[in-house]
């Protein structure tokens, strides 16, 4: 096992591919960085947890102020979830503060490798449509204003749309914060499960309002993590860091690159470091 | 006013000055060898017993005055943690310019669970 310098380095490396990775997908630096630094740079997951929650804030701000300029970014919808997100994420980080001082982290490894897992069929089925079918506005589209449009630059139009089933949406990104506040990630997936499906946003409004919200839900957490010592500076300077850097070169390729083959890559990895997480949680890895 | 603009430029300034804190806090730990008392092998170790939960304001503004690059991680990351605040506040004033009751008062309940989790909760509980 690396220790000094080199094991800084080490971080610094893991916390950029994951910063490159998550912010082409929107899932967030934290879903592959965790499992890379508890499974290969041997951090205990407190402190790998903490270091994540750190980059996923650093990530989604620098990304979000990039993609700003494109106007995809939908505030309201993004404004009215983060009510369920930051309720969630209180609940999540109040819940990890018990299960460590009980020393009970293989539940979260288990809970990870579950979230890492029940992250690869989202990201499989989705792969096929850019832009959602149109199903008709609700009541809670016009409640909410969720009617928006944004100039795609990969298929050179103007795309209009609008969300639908706001509560229902809103309970799924009550427990996207849940588990961001559990993890220490932006739990990007639930996100996008809760836009893309059950509001039928396009993809790439899910992917950048979800990381918008990602940050602000991280921060929620932040202040439990802090006073209960799950942030290690050095370990967390080392991801934040990366992170950024990984996300910027990210977002550079994102607005340009068609979806299909970004996913494939991240679906794989999801799966393969799902499984070893739950390993690891139940002693056998 | 381009209130986007505004936002962008808030949240890019915000994320650069506080890596560059961090970094500049790494630097000054491996130039001087050390922080506060801590050698360099207890801070990069993988199980290091140096955290957060020491760190509070007092401690962090104490560790300035014998310039510990530990203060200057540490700085950095709460000027980290406080860029989606301010972004919430901002879109607050958009709401407020836009005239839009409900908006107004999502953005706030927004607010009021981010202040109350980061300033108020940790000190309930701990």
């Amino acid at each position: 096992m690396l220790t000094g310098i080199p094991l800084f380095l080490s971080v610094l490396f893991s916390s950029l591919l994951a910063g490159y990775l998550g912010s082409l997908t929107g899932l967030g630096g934290g879903t592959i960085l965790v499992p890379i630094l508890t499974l290969y740079d041997g951090i205990p997951i407190e402190y790998a947890t903490g270091a994540s929650l750190i980059s996923t804030i650093a990530t989604s701000s620098g990304a979000a102020s990039a993609y700003l300029k494109d106007k995809i970014i939908n505030l309201k919808i993004g404004t009215s979830l983060q009510v369920a997100t930051t309720s969630g994420a209180i609940a999540g980080s109040l819940t990890v503060t018990y299960i460590y001082s009980h020393h009970l982290e293989p539940i979260i490894y288990v809970v990870f490798g579950i979230v890492l897992l029940g992250s690869v069929y989202p990201t499989i089925k989705r792969g096929k449509f850019e832009i959602p079918k149109n199903s008709d506005p609700d009541w809670s589209t016009k409640f909410f204003q969720m009617h928006g449009e944004y100039y795609d630059m990969a298929l050179q139009k103007k795309v209009e749309y609008w969300g639908v089933r706001w509560v229902q949406g809103a309970l799924v990104m009550f427990v996207a914060g849940y588990v961001s506040g559990l993890l220490g990630i932006g739990s990007g997936a639930l996100k996008v499960i809760g836009m893309d499906w059950v509001m039928n946003l396009p993809i790439k409004v899910t992917t950048t309002t979800s990381n918008f919200m990602i940050g602000v839900t991280a921060a929620t957490s932040s202040g439990i993590y802090w006073v209960f010592g799950y942030i290690q500076p050095l370990i967390a300077a080392a991801t934040s860091i990366g992170v950024l850097i990984g996300a910027f070169i990210g977002t550079k390729t994102l607005v340009k690159l068609k979806n299909k083959r970004i996913r494939t890559i991240f679906t794989i990895l999801l799966a393969f470091l799902g499984i070893q997480m739950i390993l690891r949680g139940l002693g056998i890895y | 006013m381009d209130l986007d603009y505004v936002t962008g430029m808030i949240m890019r300034i915000g994320v650069i000055l506080s890596i560059a804190l961090v970094a500049l806090g790494v630097i000054l730990i491996l130039v001087e060898g050390h922080a506060c008392s801590y050698s360099e092998s207890v801070l990069f170790s993988r199980t290091s017993y140096v955290n957060s939960s020491i760190a509070n304001l007092s401690y962090i503004i104490k560790g300035f005055t014998n310039i510990s690059g530990l203060s200057f991680i540490y700085l950095g990351l709460i000027i980290l943690v406080s860029v989606p605040i301010l972004r919430t506040a901002l879109a607050l004033a958009y709401f407020a310019y836009e005239k839009n009751k409900l908006y107004i008062i999502l953005t706030i309940i927004v607010l009021f669970n981010l202040v109350f989790a980061i300033l108020f909760l940790p000190s309930i509980i701990k």
